[in-house]
């Protein structure tokens, strides 16, 4: 009934790899974050195309508008404690840097001039929803959502 | 004859006594005919002892009876364990991996937890405008997990008008 010291130690070392990598946090991880530009109106459009009924109804429940067109979708990896710029359409960009926390700072960069920035701690599954209005009583928006 | 002197004559015989004491023992028997045939019985019962015990010799050599113990010692090395203690064992060889595999699933569950407990602080946050002609207001939406920050031109006081807001909206700023 003598078991294998090699065995034995074998499987402690397993146990303790799971254990060290549920255990211990991914720190300072990349994040990849979309940002979506919608535009809101209160007329159907048939030249852009409605953003997903999830989200859609989320937009909807929250402002007044009835309608939800993406405009643009950008992806990036924003690097731990980096700042990296998305830009989502000629006129606005923004700039998104991973700060300890795990937080971001978000800058809105309206025609090369930055107009406003917010810090806040990511939170998974939330999104961080910016809009203005738009002209002919529009808006528009920018969803940004952590994708990973 | 004293008993005293029965013994000292055994003791003499045996060659237990002094030198001092043997001499004692041999002047004193010198003139007592019946020590001196007491003496002569002793002597002659242990001469004949000494002559005759007998040598008894083992058939087999040291290293025959050597071979049987050490079979012996290895045959109860090999013997199944008793019920009880292979039941043991056999409950240890199924208990290890699975204590193994709850530690595993409780620190999963331990990091879950704490990757997604809800810190209270997590929802604030620091919204600052840049722009002198552009102010911001946010709130967040509890129902919808959902942050917002909405910009307009200071000139303009429509915006906030234009929002609809839940009412378990929190206003943050």
């Amino acid at each position: 009934m003598s078991r294998s010291p090699f065995r034995c130690a074998f499987q402690c070392a397993v146990v303790l790899l799971l254990a060290l990598a549920f255990a211990c946090p991914v720190h300072a991880a990349n994040l990849k974050m979309e940002a979506k530009l919608i535009w809101g109106s209160n007329e159907p459009s048939k030249d852009h195309k409605p953003i997903d009924a999830a989200l859609a109804e989320k937009l909807a429940a929250t402002f007044k508008w009835k309608y939800y067109y993406i405009i643009n979708t950008v992806v990036g990896d924003i690097p731990s404690r980096e700042t990296r710029k998305l830009k989502v359409s000629d006129q606005c960009t923004l700039e998104i840097t991973e700060l300890e926390g795990p937080k971001i700072e978000l800058k809105v960069i309206g025609k090369g001039v930055p107009v406003n920035k917010t810090v806040k701690q990511i939170v998974k599954g939330e999104s961080i929803t910016i809009g203005g209005d738009a002209e002919n009583k529009c808006a528009w928006f920018i969803v940004l959502t952590q994708l990973e | 004859m004293k008993p005293e002197l029965e013994l000292k004559l055994q003791a003499y015989v045996d060659g237990e006594l002094s030198a001092r004491e043997a001499r004692d023992v041999e002047t004193a028997i010198a003139n007592d005919a019946e020590a001196q045939g007491l003496l002569r019985e002793l002597q002659t019962t242990t001469a004949v002892l000494r002559q005759n015990e007998p040598q008894l010799a083992v058939p087999e050599s040291r290293e025959f009876y050597w071979s049987k113990i050490e079979r012996a010692i290895e045959q109860t090395e090999r013997e199944p364990v008793r019920p009880l203690v292979a039941f043991w064992f056999s409950l240890r060889r199924v208990l290890v991996p699975a204590a193994g595999l709850a530690l595993v699933l409780f620190l999963a569950i331990a990091s879950f937890k704490v990757n997604t407990t809800s810190d209270p602080l997590s929802h604030l946050a620091e919204v600052e405008s840049l722009s002198e002609h552009v102010s911001s207001f946010s709130f967040r939406s509890h129902s919808h997990n959902m942050f917002v920050v909405w910009l307009h031109e200071n000139t303009e006081q429509q915006a906030s008008a234009d929002m609809e807001p839940e009412f378990d909206d929190e206003i943050l700023q």
